[in-house]
């Protein structure tokens, strides 16, 4: 499905007074506490604060996956924060694409067909959806042996490429990604930065959180949540392939510092 | 391990209490049963010693009831005691019986007279004087009441008696002997004797010696009698008439085990299904409780402990409800065998249906926890073990159709075992549902179906000619409009190898509308007869047979057989001419006319035979109100019986549904948030759940179909061969069995939808962040 996409730099989120409470057994906990963000097109966004801080829970209420408490989204002008369940998981499957920790692939399915599974949302043609499917299996260095398989017979970080491609399969305006190296190694978290890196290069909207400073660099603009509202925020600048040291690490370094971090 | 049961309770309290429910109605029914089968024969038995009542009875005419005939009774083998009262045995018309008029044979007693054997008990009075008692079945199905005036037609003679009290009697108990009992008190009996000479009989009542057979004492009676030269108008032994009446209670036994078998069958196939899941789920916290030193054993008791006190619970409790069912079931039963029965809990019932669930809920429960003792703890929390790695579902590029389709069919062929159980589940449930419409179909839509299955011939009206009148009077009603044909058809009374039974007599059997004939041909000559199922054994067609009656003893050749249920098989056919062969005062007695409409109304008719034929017909009877009454009731009877078969496959239907589609929410929870998270909505995994049970459901159903399109016919006449039908008359029109498969699958999709709503609260976020 094509999406018309306005002139990046525009703002494909925003919310506004954004509160998110949740009840324990005996006390009310505010995670989000009247919280204003914009998510700009084309902006591959890091989400970074300290344990704790909400950083998931706004992910998640910016993709519709979790009604706030209080305030409102707005998706290209659309109040999100208005719609009721089914109307949610329509706008999901128009809109967004995730990239969970644990990649969340259907256990006994192999990976093309979670991707086909996702894909079945927006279109009908199975070899059509096939076809699309191996192009981006191809973009994440997946080949047809590996796609073959499911989840538990391929590594932490084949499994999260994969799980990428489901996301993409729709062609979802923006991308979620919530601590998407979370559980692998360095080799396999380099080669998953390297493809939302490339996403981003193609002009993929991402946003992501994280708490690995490494990953952080690879954004363009990072963000940072602290008592529940954004403290302060940080331009990067496009990700240009190179090496991670020098002027972006320190650049982020010193924001990270001003923070707290 | 207590605590590990608790949590499984906890997790799993919706699939316990399904099974508890279904364990529950099968413990009723099974307690029902059992109850019934230790206590209704019992209680006969207790009611004939209390009453003593005679093995054998053997009336002859008072004329015929000679000290000789007294010598040959006494000296037969296996004849220990005889007690000889005066009777009346004569052909009655009861009218206003349970709304119509009922022929049969009654026997009236002299009520004062004293009596060691075939002792009464009156169970109600009228209070002031009466001049007839009645026996229970009579006052219970016919409808009457201490105080009531019942109107008898004895022997073509009206008589009209006040009912002085309701009694208890063993000897005939119910219409099943052919004969009802009435009794009289002194000087009424004294006058019926006066008005009856010719019905005046000597009833012996014979106990047999300890040991011997009733049935076989009879029969040696019967042929000593015979050889002797006496005729013997009516004979009866204990244990026929004990089964006559005791058959009703057999069946209904019968049906609730069955039924009982079945709705357990499907809680244990829920029970092995559901703690295969449990297993399967929950394998890596069973490797870590290994792993702590938890045995196998251990594990395995604390998975099964539930499922036992589940079933026990819930048995004790069916069998609290079976205690109100079973005293319905009782008197039903009560009211068709004549005697007086109140069921009462029976231990013994109890005990053998908590041992049988229990032990059947254990034997399976173990087997689906026995893959537990082989499981290694390691490979169990790495996921590695061999058994508990699901093995993965088919390719969706192996599954036809869009891309949708194929998503559900892939989930569709995910699960065998649970294919397997919705598959039987509708297989089974479309048996029953085909066999209750078939029922239906014979009782309720064409009644005349199950009426004729059942009964002997019934035409619309009888007419009785006065003597020298029978081919006038056949000629006048032919000529009344409405009237499609007029036949003559007699009931006499012959004798085969000892044994009394009807003989009907006719030259038109071809003519008749409900053909009892089930092998050979009807008879059409002198020479000619065709017998009864009962008889059929004995006498091959072709074969010749010994016919008796008065002093004559004539051979026929056996050239057919018929059925008769109500005489328990026992009869034979004669043409006019044949019978005449045997007594040659027939010629010029009375032919009873059967009358056949042509959808007139027969009271009409009715009056037409009474103002034309006033000098030739003495009675006439409304055949078609007794039939109404009759299809009536037994469409009633089966109607209920197919609603309750209808309501039974319903309700296990979606009790099954309920608890395979919870599982498989609770299962597969994980991915249905996954799923959600995608942006499939919660109407689309639910159609989604549904889709997957209907190939399964739709094989079944399909199976089901053909086996019940196949199977109908024969299953049918099988059982009704067990009550004496050798020719079921039943309709099995091939659209019943395909509606049922029809009407099941649609069921099971509806409920299955209904059941997959708890879907709408899964919480993608919830499942993701836990």
């Amino acid at each position: 499905m094509a999406h018309s996409h306005p002139p990046t730099g525009t703002a494909i989120i925003s919310a506004r007074g954004l509160t998110q409470s949740f009840r324990t057994a005996d006390r009310e906990q505010t995670v989000l506490n009247g919280l204003d963000v914009d998510i700009r097109r084309g902006d591959f966004t890091a989400i970074m604060g300290p344990s704790g801080a909400g950083k998931s829970t706004l992910l998640y209420a910016l993709a519709g996956l979790e009604r706030p408490t209080a305030g409102t989204i707005k998706f290209d002008g659309e109040t999100i924060t208005d719609m009721r369940d089914d109307a949610l998981a329509v706008f999901r499957r128009a809109h967004c694409g995730f990239v969970f920790q644990q990649h969340q692939l259907l256990e006994r399915m192999s990976l093309i067909d979670n991707v086909i599974v996702a894909g079945a949302l927006t279109m009908r043609s199975k070899p059509r959806i096939t076809t699309k499917a191996r192009e981006l299996f191809s973009l994440v260095h997946l080949d047809e042996r590996a796609q073959a398989r499911t989840s538990a017979q391929v590594s932490g970080g084949e499994a999260q490429r994969a799980s990428i491609v489901r996301a993409l399969i729709n062609a979802p305006e923006l991308v979620f990604a919530d601590e998407p190296t979370g559980a692998l190694n360095s080799h396999n978290s380099q080669a998953v930065l390297d493809v939302f890196c490339t996403l981003h290069a193609n002009g993929q909207s991402i946003v992501m959180v994280t708490h690995d400073r490494h990953s952080a660099l690879r954004a363009n603009r990072v963000l940072y949540l602290r008592d529940g509202a954004i403290a302060g925020e940080c331009t990067l600048g496009a990700w240009d392939g190179g090496e991670p040291y020098g002027e972006r690490e320190h650049t982020l370094a010193v924001f990270l510092n001003e923070m707290g971090w | 391990m207590r605590t590990l049961a608790l949590h499984q309770w906890r997790r799993n309290k919706g699939t316990f209490l399904g099974f508890g429910v279904i364990i529950l109605i099968a413990a009723c029914m099974l307690g029902s049963a059992l109850t019934l089968l230790f206590t209704v024969g019992p209680r006969y038995t207790a009611l004939a010693d209390e009453l003593h009542t005679a093995d054998v009875d053997i009336v002859v005419p008072r004329t015929a009831a000679t000290a000789d005939v007294r010598d040959v009774i006494d000296h037969t083998t296996g004849v220990a005691a005889v007690e000889p009262h005066d009777v009346l045995l004569m052909d009655t018309q009861i009218h206003d019986f349970r709304g119509t008029d009922f022929a049969i044979r009654t026997m009236i007693a002299d009520a004062d007279a004293p009596r060691t054997l075939n002792q009464t008990r009156v169970l109600a009075t009228s209070g002031d004087s009466g001049d007839l008692y009645i026996a229970q079945y009579t006052a219970r199905f016919g409808q009457f009441a201490p105080g009531d005036r019942i109107e008898l037609q004895l022997a073509g003679h009206d008589e009209s008696f006040r009912i002085a009290g309701v009694v208890e009697e063993m000897e005939f108990g119910n219409a099943g002997s052919q004969i009802l009992a009435f009794s009289a008190p002194a000087a009424r009996f004294a006058q019926l004797e006066r008005d009856h000479p010719e019905s005046r009989m000597t009833e012996y009542a014979v106990r047999v010696d300890a040991g011997a057979d009733p049935r076989a004492v009879r029969s040696r009676l019967e042929r000593a009698l015979a050889q002797a030269g006496t005729p013997v108008a009516a004979a009866i032994d204990a244990s026929s008439v004990r089964a006559t009446r005791m058959m009703v209670s057999q069946l209904i036994i019968l049906i609730l085990v069955v039924f009982a078998v079945l709705v357990t069958i499907v809680s244990l196939a829920l029970c092995t299904f559901h703690i295969r899941n449990i297993v399967e789920t929950d394998r890596t916290d069973m490797g870590v409780l290994k792993a702590l030193g938890y045995t196998g054993a251990m594990i395995s008791r604390a998975m099964m402990a539930p499922y036992l006190l589940v079933c026990v619970g819930a048995t004790v409790i069916g069998l609290a409800l079976s205690t109100l069912a079973t005293p319905a079931i009782g008197s039903l039963i009560a009211l068709q065998a004549g005697f007086t029965f109140h069921a009462q809990a029976d231990m013994r019932a109890w005990a053998i249906t908590i041992a049988a669930l229990a032990g059947v809920t254990l034997l399976f429960a173990w087997i689906g926890v026995r893959s537990l003792r082989a499981l290694q703890p390691i490979e169990a929390i790495r996921g590695t073990d061999a058994r508990g790695r699901r093995h993965a579902m088919r390719p969706l590029n192996r599954m036809p159709g869009s891309a949708r389709t194929a998503v559900s069919l892939q989930q569709a062929a995910a699960s065998p075992a649970r294919n397997l159980l919705v598959g039987c589940m509708a297989f089974l449930m479309t048996l029953l549902v085909s066999f209750a419409a078939t029922l239906a179909y014979n009782a309720a839509v064409t009644p005349g179906n199950l009426y004729n299955t059942l009964s002997t011939e019934t035409p619309q009206v009888i007419a009785t000619p006065a003597a020298g009148g029978n081919a006038e009077a056949a000629q006048r009603i032919r000529a009344i409009r409405g009237v499609q044909n007029v036949i003559a058809y007699t009931t006499a009374r012959v004798g085969i190898a000892g044994t009394q039974m009807p003989a009907f007599v006719s030259d038109d059997f071809d003519a008749t509308r409900n053909d009892i004939r089930y092998e050979g041909n009807h008879p059409a000559t002198a020479h000619e007869i065709a017998v009864g199922s009962a008889l059929a054994d004995a006498h091959t067609i072709g074969s010749k047979v010994k016919v008796s009656h008065g002093g004559a003893a004539l051979s026929y050749t056996v050239v057919g057989y018929i059925q008769s249920v109500n005489d328990g098989g026992t009869v034979c056919e004669l043409t006019n001419a044949g019978y005449t062969r045997l007594d040659p005062d027939f010629a010029y007695s009375p032919h009873t006319l059967y009358v056949y409409c042509d959808g007139a109304d027969t009271a009409h008719v009715i009056r037409a035979i009474e103002s034309t034929c006033a000098d030739l017909v003495t009675h006439t009877t409304d055949m078609e109100r007794m039939r109404d009454t009759s299809q009536q009731m037994y469409g009633s009877i089966m109607s209920a019986v197919s609603l309750a078969m209808l309501i039974l496959a319903i309700g296990l239907t979606g009790l099954v549904l309920m608890m395979v589609i919870r599982s498989t929410i609770v299962r597969e929870r994980r991915r249905f948030g996954i799923l959600k998270a995608l942006g499939y909505t919660s109407g689309q995994l639910m159609r989604q759940i549904a889709a997957a049970l209907m190939p399964a459901t739709a094989a079944g159903a399909v199976l089901g179909a053909l086996v019940a399109g196949m199977a109908a016919r024969p299953v049918t006449d099988a059982l009704f061969a067990t009550v004496g039908v050798m020719r079921s008359q039943f309709d099995h029109p091939a659209l019943l069995p395909i509606a049922a498969a029809l009407a099941l699958t649609a069921v099971q999709g509806a409920l299955a939808l209904g059941f997959a709503t708890p879907i709408r609260t899964i919480s993608p976020y919830q499942l993701i962040t836990e």
